[in-house]
């Protein structure tokens, strides 16, 4: 038996109930399944929480939705609360740039959730073991105004008990795309000699450093491609000397790109080579998969084909429990240089903002869409390029 | 970029074939089927990659070799030195392409399509590659549009496809989006979007209707909690109420009891009536016990005055006598044993006389020890005698059998016997058989001796005739020169001599003596022949000693026969001996047998015997006597007491009867002793019941006292007097009891003093209109607590719906599936939007920028190759015209047929020249100047040969003879 003093699991981005992106329209089963699998990877972390007796749960932000805000995620919530209540578990929860203080919660927490307040504050907890723990942390007030209140974070000078400092911010390293909101290097964090910093909002989990441990434990159950691989939480234990972390992934549905090598592009060919590599992957549970298959031929395959494959690809998941579901399907063909056509136009113009930036207005002028698109300042030509090139190249396979 | 060499491994029909083509302008001429089309076509696939399916050219792959590709050798124009283009078949379709520099390096192929500035084969083709079928081609169709279409797809750099692009992507934009449209998907979804919006609007208002929800359940609930309080309350003082009812009539009670006990305490003993009545109870019985006893004492008195008391002499006498029946009874007893012995004794006297065969007994007869030892020692003495026969006659016997076993040997052996002379015989042949042996030893010695003899005579013998051999031979031959040298004389007698000598030598030769050896031969045979004989005429097969032996053993046979025969006549007169001694000690014992009288049947061994039976008869004859005599002794002692107790026992009425005195005299002895115990027994009972009578009066005394204090205490005259107060007694503790128990009950229910008087002084009426009053108020109450319930039981209801109710989430999740669907759409659309503007772009930038230069270089040339007779190509919006040098303007069509193909050259040059800056590749002209006169050609070839910067491949099959021959390179020799 390890000996530990204080045992607690570290989440953040739980994004509850926050609606999955996707360009396919899905049949209602996977539907259904996506809606839950936030609900149904919280589940299992209460569970894991309650049979592994921790002492609390720390949730470093983005708790909820900003674009599915309901009762039922709240009421969700409540009831799980009320389970680890019922466990003796406590809860410190702060709210993230996606559920900031000013969206009230509609209900009422059990008594032992603490929610941080906009100013940094400290809550003190005690351990099954008798230690005492301190956490600090705060929540943000508004969603897009903040300060970097950093150096509110009182210094740990007491030299007593497990001080935990909790964060939601962007470190100042960090490539990820997520909006950059209270950026912090590691000597801010080093500087207030806490044991241990539980950050949120990148939703990659990552170590930032060893000593003191500081991680972001990623979010609890991706949502959209670029959120692949195993989510889950991170269960801490150990002594105000060292506190060891371990992974217990909960996702309920897994992101994933895979290349397949396809010899031949017969549609028939493909669909089988598609439907073996699907049941492949199915024993490892439900999956939402990008595809690419690479073709080292001289084959191509039909825009006609590739809608008609996708179709039956995707009517074969439907209603099936540990559905592979292909989000997106390309192909990459190894032998064909057609790019060539548009490599004297991409010279000469792809410097040529105004000409993207006709193309965006023929949309962003309509008030009808405008409003669903993203920011056109984020829009980069470069992609649209790629992308109207395959879309280009597809249309002339016909 | 300039091809130095061609070395073909397999192309179509040319193989292993090697080219250099090292100069800027390269005539390569030959005959149809030549293989100039294959090789221009091998110069594209090595560059471009083998022909694929999707192009209309046949890929060429050699029937007859397994090679299929070359090698190409170019220069390229950054000074590098030439480049080696390998493609031979692979696992593309378009080959596998290796690239070797000069300085031995080798790189890719991205590495050439970068340097070839991305041109793809088809591009390359239609701006560098003429030929006479696309000359044609064009000049049929050379309307204005499709040169100008035509100049604008070389001038898109190969992108012949543009239109197409441009179409299919106008066509998926209609399809995806249109401001304002309907149909289209984009708008589609639009649609369907909208309507989930207010959807959600519509459950966000109902969802913000929540907070109030909560509020009102909480104002209901705390207000609920409050009525209930109330309620409790009421409750509380209901059950009051209701108990002081229940307890109303006790209150009363207690009261009216508190009133009752005020006065002083009545006092009577402790259980007075039970004390008194037992008193009276024991006083009257004692009465009664006290009559009883005197009557029985006086019925007790006349019984003791009616028994008599015998006297103690009399019951001594009796009891003397008593002491004597076992004496006497003892007696009578041993009379009847001694009786039974006699008898049995008389018994066995006459059994033992019949043992012995005695008819009387006969007491006289001696049978002391004497006797009996006589006899033991004659029995002894007889056994011997007998035991000393029988050894005898078995001797005898014995030997018998050994006497016959001797005589059958003796027969057996005279049998066996051998004759004497038969033994002589044989005596004589063994003698003559050791002198045999001993005569072959001798012969053995005589042999050996001879042969040693015999070898040295033979060894002097060779030397003598060896020496006069020699003498004869050396006469001869003196003998024989005598006789040459003719003296007849010498040589005659030499000669003879020799002869002699010879003679000699053959007559000492002859034989020796033998005759020693064959004498003592001779002699041995006869030796051995005399023995056979003997063995034949007689038979002497048996060994001399057995015969012997057996001789001895009949001699021994004979003597033991004879000692056996003088043994057995000395046993027999022994065995007539002890016969006489036998009958002699059978006539002492019979004697003996009649001097005891007993039958002289009896066996002698039994003899013994009878002498101790005789004495065990005289032993119990004696005992019989003495039996008798004690017997007398005990009948005279018993008529002693007979006479004795008649006496006595008569003055006591008893009858003496010798069977019954004694049962008399018990009866009589018990009878008299009962007389004197019952006379004590009634003595002790009257004294005893003298002494009851007189405690009983005693007590009866006490009890009238103890009843009179009684009285005295409860202060009673009399015994209703006392009863009654004891009543009044009673009644009083009554009323205490049931008091105290109300009070403790009273107690026990909260019932305190004062409250017992308050009650006490209210009436039961008053108290039930009470808490009617109360169970009112109470059903007021409820009433406003169930109204209550029901509204809180509907927001409880209405906040579950929203709390259960995932719609609203679940519209969220459509809602923004679909919009991102909708970008998704929109980014297709946009993508594809840019890239359709780019095209346009690109298109009227090439229009703008480059053909007034294209056109330019165009008229240049076209003047040139004309002479200056056309000296101008415009481009407008009516198309494309050219300026004669009169000043006309021509439109193409207006041209002559060679003049037209000029034009049309004159523009792809100037396209080159104009592309210079992108693409420096070869020409390839594959005999596009058919229809051109000589002078013409003489100027296009001038001109190629002069002005173009590319190196020029042009294939021909008509030799132009101006070209220099190291510049012509003539493929009919070369392919065969």
């Amino acid at each position: 038996m390890v000996k530990f003093v204080v045992k607690f699991i570290h989440c953040a981005d739980l994004h509850l109930d926050s609606p999955f992106k996707s360009r396919q329209k899905m049949p209602k089963n996977i539907f259904d399944d996506l809606i839950s699998s936030t609900y149904k990877s919280v589940t299992r972390m209460i569970d894991a929480a309650i049979e592994e007796k921790v002492d609390f749960i720390i949730i470093a932000g983005d708790v909820f939705d900003k674009e599915n805000r309901t009762l039922k995620s709240e009421t969700f919530l409540k009831r799980q609360f009320e389970r680890l209540k019922n466990n003796g578990i406590f809860v410190y929860m702060l709210h993230g740039n996606h559920d900031p203080l000013t969206e009230n919660a509609k209900t009422k927490w059990p008594d032992n959730v603490s929610v941080f307040k906009e100013q940094v504050e400290t809550f003190e907890s005690v351990s099954s073991k008798g230690e005492r723990i301190f956490l600090h942390g705060f929540s943000y007030f508004l969603d897009d105004s903040y300060e970097n209140k950093l150096d509110d974070y009182p210094v740990n000078s007491l030299n007593e008990g497990i001080h935990i400092g909790i964060l939601h911010g962007t470190y100042s390293k960090s490539e990820h795309k997520q909006a950059r909101y209270t950026e912090f290097n590691l000597e801010n964090l080093n500087s207030k000699l806490y044991h241990y910093w539980a950050l949120g909002h990148i939703h990659v989990r990552e170590q930032l450093s060893d000593l003191p441990p500081i991680h972001y434990p990623g979010n609890i159950q991706g949502r959209n491609k670029n959120e692949y691989g195993d989510k889950g939480f991170l269960l801490v234990e150990g002594d105000e000397v060292f506190l060891g972390t371990t992974f217990v992934p909960v996702h309920e549905i897994n992101f994933a790109e895979y290349t397949l090598d396809m010899p031949t592009l017969d549609k028939h060919d493909v669909y089988q080579g598609i439907v073996e590599f699907k049941s492949r992957l199915r024993p490892a549970g439900k999956k939402i998969i990008q595809l690419t298959l690479h073709h080292e031929g001289d084959d191509e395959l039909s825009e006609a084909d590739y809608n008609e494959l996708l179709l039956l690809l995707h009517e074969d998941e439907q209603d099936v429990k540990d559905f592979i579901w292909i989000d997106a399907l390309s192909v990459d063909y190894v032998n064909q240089n057609q790019t060539a056509i548009l490599n004297d136009i991409k010279a000469s113009y792809s410097d040529n903002n105004e000409i993207f930036k006709e193309a965006l207005n023929s949309m962003y002028m309509d008030p009808k869409i405008n409003r669903l698109l993203p920011p056109m300042q984020d829009l980069k030509k470069e992609d649209y390029m790629k992308l109207g090139e395959e879309r280009l190249k597809m249309l002339m396979r016909k | 970029m300039k091809i130095l060499s061609l070395n073909i491994y397999g192309y179509g029909k040319i193989a292993e074939t090697e080219i250099k083509t090292p100069h800027q302008f390269v005539q390569i001429f030959g005959e149809n089927e030549a293989g100039k089309s294959t090789m221009q076509s091998f110069i594209h696939s090595v560059l471009f990659g083998f022909p694929t399916r999707k192009e209309a050219e046949p890929r060429r792959e050699p029937r007859m070799h397994n090679m299929y590709g070359g090698k190409l050798t170019v220069d390229f124009e950054d000074g590098g030195g030439p480049v080696e283009i390998e493609r031979v078949k692979g696992n593309r379709v378009q080959g596998d392409v290796k690239i070797y520099l000069d300085d031995g390096s080798s790189r890719s192929e991205e590495w050439l399509i970068r340097k070839m500035n991305f041109i793809d084969k088809r591009t390359y083709r239609s701006i560098f590659s003429f030929d006479v079928l696309g000359l044609q081609d064009i000049h049929k169709n050379m309307t204005e549009d499709k040169l100008q279409e035509y100049l604008l797809r070389a001038g898109a750099l190969g992108s012949h496809e543009y239109d197409e692009m441009l179409s299919a992507i106008d066509q998926e934009l209609k399809d995806l989006y249109k401001k304002n449209g309907i149909n289209p998907k984009i708008n589609q979804e639009l649609v369907e979007l909208r309507e989930i919006n207010e959807k959600i609007r519509k459950l966000e208002a109902e969802e913000s209707n929540y907070n109030h929800l909560t509020t009102e359940q909480m104002k209901y609930e705390e207000s609920l909690n409050a009525k209930r309080d109330a309620l409790n309350q009421l409750d509380t003082v209901r059950k009051q109420k209701m108990k002081e009812i229940m307890y109303h009539k006790d209150i009363k009670d207690w009261k009216a009891l508190e009133g009752v006990l005020n006065v002083a305490p009545p006092v009577f003993p402790e259980k007075g009536i039970e004390r008194y009545e037992s008193l009276k109870n024991g006083y009257e019985q004692a009465g009664k016990d006290i009559d009883l006893r005197l009557e029985k004492l006086k019925s007790l008195k006349g019984e003791i005055n009616r028994i008599e008391l015998p006297e103690t002499k009399d019951i001594e006498c009796l009891e003397s006598l008593k002491a004597r029946e076992p004496d006497i009874k003892q007696k009578n007893l041993e009379i009847t044993r001694l009786n039974h012995a006699i008898e049995n004794l008389e018994d066995e006297i006459v059994q033992l006389q019949k043992d012995i065969g005695w008819q009387d007994e006969h007491l006289e007869v001696d049978d002391s020890n004497i006797i009996r030892e006589s006899v033991q020692s004659l029995l002894a003495k007889l056994d011997e005698v007998t035991l000393e026969e029988q050894y005898l006659v078995r001797e005898i016997d014995h030997i018998k059998s050994d006497i016959r076993q001797l005589d059958q040997e003796i027969t057996a052996l005279e049998e066996a016997q051998i004759s004497d002379a038969r033994i002589r015989t044989k005596k004589e042949v063994l003698d003559k058989e050791i002198e045999l042996k001993e005569k072959g030893k001798m012969f053995q010695l005589i042999e050996k001796e001879y042969e040693r003899e015999k070898r040295e005579r033979n060894r002097s013998k060779r030397n003598q005739t060896t020496l006069i051999l020699g003498i004869s031979v050396v006469t001869l031959v003196i003998g024989i020169i005598y006789f040459i040298n003719s003296a007849p004389g010498m040589g005659t007698v030499f000669t003879v001599i020799g002869a002699a000598a010879l003679l000699i030598l053959l007559l000492t030769n002859r034989e020796e003596e033998e005759n020693l050896r064959t004498d003592y031969e001779r002699e041995v045979a006869a030796l051995k022949d005399e023995i056979e004989q003997i063995k034949q005429g007689n038979d002497v097969d048996f060994d001399l000693n057995d015969a012997r032996d057996l001789k001895m053993d009949l001699r021994t046979q004979k003597s033991k026969r004879i000692s056996f025969n003088v043994k057995i006549e000395e046993l027999k007169e022994t065995l007539a001996m002890k016969e006489t001694e036998h009958d002699r000690l059978n006539t002492d014992l019979l004697e003996m047998k009649r001097k005891l009288k007993i039958n002289p049947e009896i066996e002698n061994k039994y003899i013994v015997d009878a002498i101790y039976t005789i004495r065990e008869i005289k032993q119990k004859r004696n005992q019989i006597s003495r039996h008798s005599v004690e017997k007398d002794n005990i009948i005279r002692s018993l008529q002693d007491f007979k006479r004795e107790v008649k006496e006595d026992v008569s003055k006591f009425g008893i009858t003496y009867n010798d069977s019954a005195i004694f049962y008399d005299v018990n009866a009589k002895l018990t009878e008299l002793n009962e007389n004197i115990a019952n006379h004590d027994h009634l003595t002790d009972q009257i004294k005893l019941l003298e002494n009851e009578i007189s405690v009983m009066e005693e007590r009866v005394a006490s009890a009238v006292r103890e009843i009179n204090a009684l009285f005295d205490q409860a202060d009673a005259e009399n015994e209703d007097d006392y009863y009654y107060r004891a009543r009044r007694f009673e009644e009083y503790q009554d009323n205490l009891d049931r008091f105290k128990a109300l009070s403790a009950k009273l107690d026990e229910e909260l019932f305190d003093y004062d409250m017992r008087n308050d009650l006490a002084s209210l009436m039961l009426a008053d108290l039930k209109e009470e808490e009617a009053g109360i169970n009112r108020q109470i059903e007021r109450f409820n009433a406003l607590v169930q109204d209550e319930q029901k509204v809180l039981a509907e927001i409880n209801k209405e906040i579950d719906v929203l709390e259960s109710d995932g719609k609203l989430s679940e519209l969220n999740h459509e809602y923004e599936m679909r919009k991102s669907l909708i970008q998704g759409l929109s980014e297709d659309y946009l993508s594809l939007k840019y890239i359709q503007l780019l095209i346009e772009t690109h298109i009227k930038a090439i229009k703008d920028e480059r053909l007034p230069i294209v056109i330019e270089e165009a008229r240049s040339i076209f003047e040139f190759v004309t002479r200056g007779r056309y000296i101008n190509v415009i481009y407008d919006e009516q198309g494309i015209t050219v300026r004669h040098s009169n000043g006309q303007l021509f439109h193409p069509l207006e041209l002559s047929q060679s003049t037209k193909e000029m034009l049309y050259i004159s523009l792809r040059l100037s396209l080159i020249k104009a592309l210079q800056g992108y693409y420096q590749l070869p020409l390839i002209i594959d005999d596009a100047f058919v229809h051109f006169d000589k002078e013409r050609k003489k100027i296009i070839m001038d001109y190629l040969r002069s002005e173009v910067k590319d190196q020029v491949l042009y294939f021909t099959c008509n030799l132009d003879t101006a070209i220099p021959s190291n510049q012509t390179i003539r493929l009919k020799e070369k392919v065969k």
